[in-house]
């Protein structure tokens, strides 16, 4: 029969609208409004899973996110998720929930037995056991341990949905719809305030929903139902629903996660299947509940063990029976609930057991109306049943007789107590503090925009969450900037007091020793509580890394203030001198797919593209990463194309003929005012005062510290107008130093700069014919006399306005172009075409290095930050007779002395042997056996197709005096050695005649 | 020798979001993306102890009002003058709705405050998009930290900030809510491509 354990009436679900699913590879039906849980439970299903570490079996103690047990795998194939709780699952059509933790299935799991080893599995155990020998630990130990323990297994496939995140910002966020979190949001949103209330459930209203409350005489589901109605229809209110707060920083910043989607089998089209909210209230409410903690008896981790709210919200809300003869235990009079409302959903209570002697009287008279049995003065010390519950052990709690009474039952509903859900207060960097009334912890003092009310305060009385939310919300608005708010809190039906005597474990029946389950996620017993606590580990902190209490996906929000009250016991102290451990992001476990939002594959990092970048797409240019710029790296020409191939055959058509590069990523900073020239003055090494206007120079920048920073070459355009350029990856921090430098050291220089990077395609054209190319399309004098090597100046390119700067980075005859970047493709499809019967050519990154290495042009590999102007043989750009940034740092002896570093060129003796990068460079008498040994090593190689060999720049130990020496290049990660010959950087026309024909 | 070919090609300004011509666009009920073309953005940057004069002088030779103020940005609506840091505006127009040539506002803020602060042209260097419609405020809340409810922004007023982890300003234009956004050329079509992507919720609202 289906939904066996269905009420026949009652409870927040559509009975119209059944919903089929499959638990375990079984086909279930359940209701629209249902849980996964509520769902099984309906169809007689409680054993839902196998424990951590002794692989019990287990089944559902809670009715909400602070679910320890009832761990499930969601779905398949790629939206596969581990370790969701049944609890909080909405039931959808078609939903696949699989057990874990458990093989060959789930009613007889092989590793069972660590049940019975489980004295060899106490706490501390890995740090006990896994000690030697050490080579063990990551070949064997761990592989072991992770498969005996742990939960489910991760998707293997990468996840079709996609993840966003959002902001908003509000005057007052209220956290929890219950009744203390609604009351607070008609109050402050009557003040006009922007109001923000969320609730991790779908339906507002929280324990409104789920017990049989009364507000100004109506049922508390129908008020709930109403307010929400009326803060809908409010423009200044934001309500949100399966929305769950997690996180809450500094300068009140507050975040969550709202499940957008979950609750359906796939996303609607363009919906993301959760959203990461982070807030910027200015006031937090924190109207988040309580959460009741179990009782410590023997077994109590059985299936049909249950906590008593959660047994009587199954009830209320979801119209299940979560057994058919319920044994309720207690400490207080709030579980008197689930005995009235169990009874009215046909559930067959046959005993309240109460650990307190004197039960109040108004709560024994109801049960003894309903034919209830009360035994007062007593608890269950065990619960008996292999795979679910059969009956329950009750013995005196005064421990005066440990034979114990056997009551049969399939339920056992207890409740110890109720925590505040102080959480997201420890988060915000206060410190909860222990309330002996409710023998809980209760917020301390706020540290930020904070208050809590209500059931999260300790309070429990349902007049005192309405009064404390109206008053909460209405200061909250004031504090904000609103006018008070005249508002009156609703009225509830008085509910009796609470009345708790603490019972932290329960009496041994017949002085047996049985499991008794403080953390049931991560399988902890209160004996792992004694043993750490004799072993010393008897702080909080470190009780909690020991025994790993606490330490789960949930948490311990069902275990932890009962561990700390069982480790007073243990060190025979009160509760609050144990202290209390601090609440860390995540309240709730958070998929990391949802703080990665898109930002993942395309949308990783964003791309910079030039203006050339579509055209070099076409030609099927393959690109490589220069920051966040894609650069042509090299064009293959014909299939089986190598890299090599490409760029030797791009250099060779450069040095002969005439090719394009596009250089547009090279930084360039606009440079103006009166003190433009001064300003440059101190920012390079070199002399900037003379220069004179339509002339380009190239400039070293050093560091505070004496390094090299970066170099490039400013052209000045006029009178007071200077345009800078800078290395690629550079380009933002040179910016930032000069700002950094203007703004705080030399305020009084009337200059001022800004980045025009993105305004101009820049265009290199290389190669003897370059002039003979650019005078078809330029309409300025390019003679050797007109516009010599380092003349910069403004031109037109057919239509195209244009600066031309006649630089040159390949050590040939070479122009530098700058065209407005939209009118860039044009630039350069025109020059290709003025080029044609010429034979022009492009070329990519790797011949503009191949080049640059050939003429000895220091670039980044060279410029690591440790090397100095001498290091670079740069050192006759200096003018010391100035002030510059880095001067005197770079004058301490250390940089000056011998012995350092010096950049060289390098020649491979081996024929077809090309160097390789990092290559340690060593005497060829010595092996390298330690770094001791290198004299330096290789930073930048290529093939030279001019000197047909491999060659290299690289930084050796004086190696300026070292030109003709033979080494040895030593690779020791693939046990190569090369011979190389030690000479000048610059290999090709060291005169510089080229750039100057 | 100067050499001028007799037939030169008609210069035509390539949009850094298409590998071809065309208009990018997204067209939804409650939502509306689309480039800025022909677009005209001049920097500004006051030399020393002349920003008073230059916002006068800016003010005078454009007719709108140019604040010193942080975050504010005045039009005429077709013009807008932006802050753009403390001593400096980015001044945005269409050409062809603001009836100039290209170059030419470029060239009149040149001629009118040459002396008082440096004139740059970013005109290529900037992409602009405007995002338009009841949909708009939430499509930004998917991409920028910033506060963009009526209460705490409105038209007249700029944000420099991050959009979409990249940086942009964001003027707002009007109560539609408007939004014109501005990036680097570079980043173009990634910027758009998120834009676009946070659109895609609304794409189904009848």
């Amino acid at each position: 029969m289906s939904q066996q354990y269905r009420t026949s009436n009652g409870g927040q679900i559509n009975r119209a609208r059944s919903i089929s699913f499959t638990f375990d590879g079984k086909s279930y039906t359940g209701f629209e409004g249902d849980t996964l849980a509520s769902a099984l439970l309906a169809n007689g299903v409680h054993l839902m899973g196998r424990s951590f570490k002794y692989h019990r079996p287990r089944g559902i103690q809670t009715a909400g996110s602070e679910e320890p047990n009832a761990i499930v795998e969601l779905r398949t194939g790629p939206r596969k998720e581990p370790n969701t709780r049944a609890t909080t699952i909405e039931l959808f059509d078609g939903l696949v929930a699989k057990s874990q933790n458990r093989w060959p299935s789930l009613a007889f799991d092989a590793m069972a037995i660590n049940n019975l080893f489980s004295p060899l599995l106490s706490a501390g155990f890995y740090y006990k056991t896994f000690m030697w020998p050490a080579s063990f630990w990551t070949n064997v130990y761990e592989h072991v341990i992770r498969r005996a323990a742990g939960l489910g297994t991760a998707p293997t496939e990468a996840d079709p949905d996609f993840y966003e995140q959002c902001h908003e910002h509000c005057d007052v966020m209220i956290v929890g719809a219950g009744p203390a979190g609604l009351s607070a949001a008609l109050a402050a949103a009557s003040t006009d305030a922007r109001v923000i209330l969320l609730d991790e459930h779908p339906l507002l209203g929280g324990s409104l929903n789920s017990e049989n409350f009364s507000i100004d005489g109506k049922p508390g589901n129908e008020w709930a139902a109403e307010a929400v109605a009326k803060l809908e229809a409010m423009d200044n209110v934001h309500l949100m629903t399966r929305t769950t707060l997690f996180g809450y920083y500094d300068h009140n910043v507050v975040a969550a996660i709202e499940k957008v989607s979950d609750h359906l089998p796939v996303p609607a089209k363009g919906h993301p299947r959760q959203r990461m909210w982070t807030f910027y209230p200015g006031r937090v409410i924190l109207a988040t509940g309580a959460t009741e903690r179990p009782l410590v008896f023997g077994n109590n981790d059985k299936p049909g063990v249950m906590l008593a709210s959660a047994a009587r919200t199954y009830a209320n809300l979801y119209g299940v029976k979560p057994g058919r003869r319920a044994v309720i235990a207690t400490n207080n009079n709030d579980a008197y609930r689930s005995a009235l409302d169990l009874h009215r959903a046909g559930v067959n209570v046959v005993a309240v057991v109460d650990s307190r002697q004197h039960p109040g009287t108004q709560l024994v008279a109801e049960l003894e109306k309903l034919s209830i049995r009360l035994i007062a003065g007593a608890t269950v010390g065990a619960a008996e049943g292999r795979q679910h519950v059969k009956a329950a052990q009750i013995v005196t709690t005064q421990g005066d007789t440990l034979d114990p009474e056997r009551i049969e039952c399939d339920l056992i509903a207890a409740s110890g107590g109720w925590n505040p859900n102080v959480h997201l207060h420890s988060q915000s960097g206060a410190k909860p503090v222990y309330d002996d009334s409710i023998t809980s912890f209760i917020p301390g003092d706020s540290r930020q925009a904070e208050v809590s009310i209500g059931a999260a305060k300790g309070s429990f009385s349902l007049q005192n969450c309405l009064d404390q939310g109206t008053a909460a919300g209405a200061e909250a608005a004031k504090l904000a900037g609103f006018k008070a708010a005249n508002i009156k809190a609703a009225s509830a039906k008085d509910e009796g007091a609470y009345a708790i005597e603490a019972l932290w474990i329960s009496p041994t029946p017949y002085n047996k020793s049985f499991k008794q389950f403080v953390d049931q996620q991560n399988d902890v017993k209160s004996s792992d509580v004694a043993l750490a606590s004799q072993e010393g580990y008897d702080s909080a902190e470190l009780l909690k890394r020991y025994t790993t209490q606490g330490m789960a996906t949930d948490q311990g929000k069902t275990s932890n203030v009962n561990t700390l009250a069982i480790l007073a016991c243990q060190r025979g102290e009160p509760v609050p001198e144990v202290g209390i451990t601090t609440f860390r992001p995540p309240y709730v476990a958070v998929a990391m797919g949802v703080f990665a939002g898109h930002t993942v594959g395309y949308d990783f990092m964003p791309v910079r593209r030039t203006a050339i970048h579509d055209w070099n797409e076409k030609q099927g240019a393959v690109f490589i990463e220069a920051g966040l710029w894609l650069r042509a790296r090299y064009y293959p020409q014909r299939p089986g194309d190598t890299m090599n191939d490409c760029y030797i055959r791009e250099t060779n058509a450069t040095r002969s003929n005439v090719a394009l590069v596009d250089v547009t990523s090279l930084g360039k900073i606009d440079i103006q005012g009166p003190d433009a020239a001064e300003f440059l003055n101190r920012l390079y090494i070199n002399n900037w005062l003379k220069l004179p206007i339509g002339k380009a120079r190239y400039g070293i920048m050093l560091r505070e510290d004496g390094m090299v920073f970066d170099d490039g070459t400013t052209s000045r355009l006029a009178e007071n107008h200077y345009y800078m350029t800078t290395t690629t990856a550079n380009a933002g921090p040179v910016l930032a130093h000069m700002e950094q430098y203007h703004q705080s050291e030399w305020p009084e220089l009337d200059v001022v700069f800004c980045s025009v990077t993105e305004q101009w395609t820049g265009i290199a054209v290389a190669g003897p014919n370059s002039r003979k190319l650019l005078e078809k399309v330029i309409d300025i004098d390019l003679s050797n006399e007109a516009f010599p090597f380092m003349a910069a100046g403004e031109c037109r390119m057919n239509n195209i306005p244009g600066r031309l700067f006649r630089i040159s980075f390949s050590g040939e005859l070479a122009y530098e172009i700058n065209v407005p970047a939209d009118y860039g493709e044009q630039a350069w499809l025109e020059l290709l075409e003025a080029g044609k019967e010429m034979g022009v050519s492009v070329y990519g990154t790797e011949a503009l290095g191949t080049m640059r290495i050939e003429k000895g042009h220091v670039a980044g590999s060279e410029l690591d930050g440790r090397t100095t102007a001498k290091d670079l043989g740069l050192e006759g750009l200096a003018n010391r007779g100035k002030h510059f940034i880095g001067k005197h740092n770079s004058e301490r002896p250390a940089l000056l002395d011998e012995g350092r570093l010096q950049v060289v060129g390098l020649k491979s003796l081996v024929v077809d042997r090309n160097l390789r990068i990092g290559s340690q460079l060593v005497d060829p008498k010595v092996k390298l056996a330690t770094v001791n040994q290198s004299q330096g090593h290789i930073t930048a190689t290529t093939y030279s197709p001019q000197l047909e060999c491999g060659i290299a720049l690289g930084l050796l130990r004086d190696g300026a005096s070292r030109h003709g020496e033979q080494l040895d290049a030593v690779f020791p990660l693939d046990d190569e050695t090369l011979k190389v010959e030690v000479c000048h950087p610059v290999f090709i026309d060291p005169e510089g005649e080229l750039v100057r024909a | 020798m100067p050499k001028k070919q007799d037939a030169t090609p008609d210069l035509v300004r390539k949009s850094p979001l298409l590998p071809k011509s065309g208009d990018f666009i997204v067209d939804h009920k409650n939502l509306r993306l689309q480039e800025r073309k022909a677009l005209s953005a001049i920097q500004v940057l006051s030399f020393k102890g002349k920003h008073q004069a230059s916002a006068k002088a800016i003010s005078a030779v454009l007719g709108i009002e140019c604040s010193t103020q942080p975050g504010v940005c005045n039009s005429d609506g077709k013009t807008q003058v932006a802050w753009n840091g403390p001593n400096s505006w980015m001044i945005v127009a269409n050409d062809e709705e603001a009836g100039r040539a290209s170059g030419e506002l470029f060239k009149t803020l040149q001629d009118a405050i040459g002396e008082l602060a440096a004139v740059i042209d970013q005109s290529h260097g900037r992409c602009g998009l405007r995002l338009s419609g009841p949909r708009a405020r939430a499509v930004m809340a998917k991409n920028t930290a910033v506060d963009l409810h009526p209460r705490a922004f409105g038209p007249g007023r700029c944000a420099l900030t991050s959009v979409a982890h990249m940086n942009a300003t964001i003027v707002q234009v009007d109560d539609a809510p408007t939004y014109d956004l501005f990036v680097i050329r570079s980043l173009a079509r990634s910027f758009a491509h998120a834009i676009e992507h946070a659109c895609h919720e609304f794409e189904g609202e009848q």
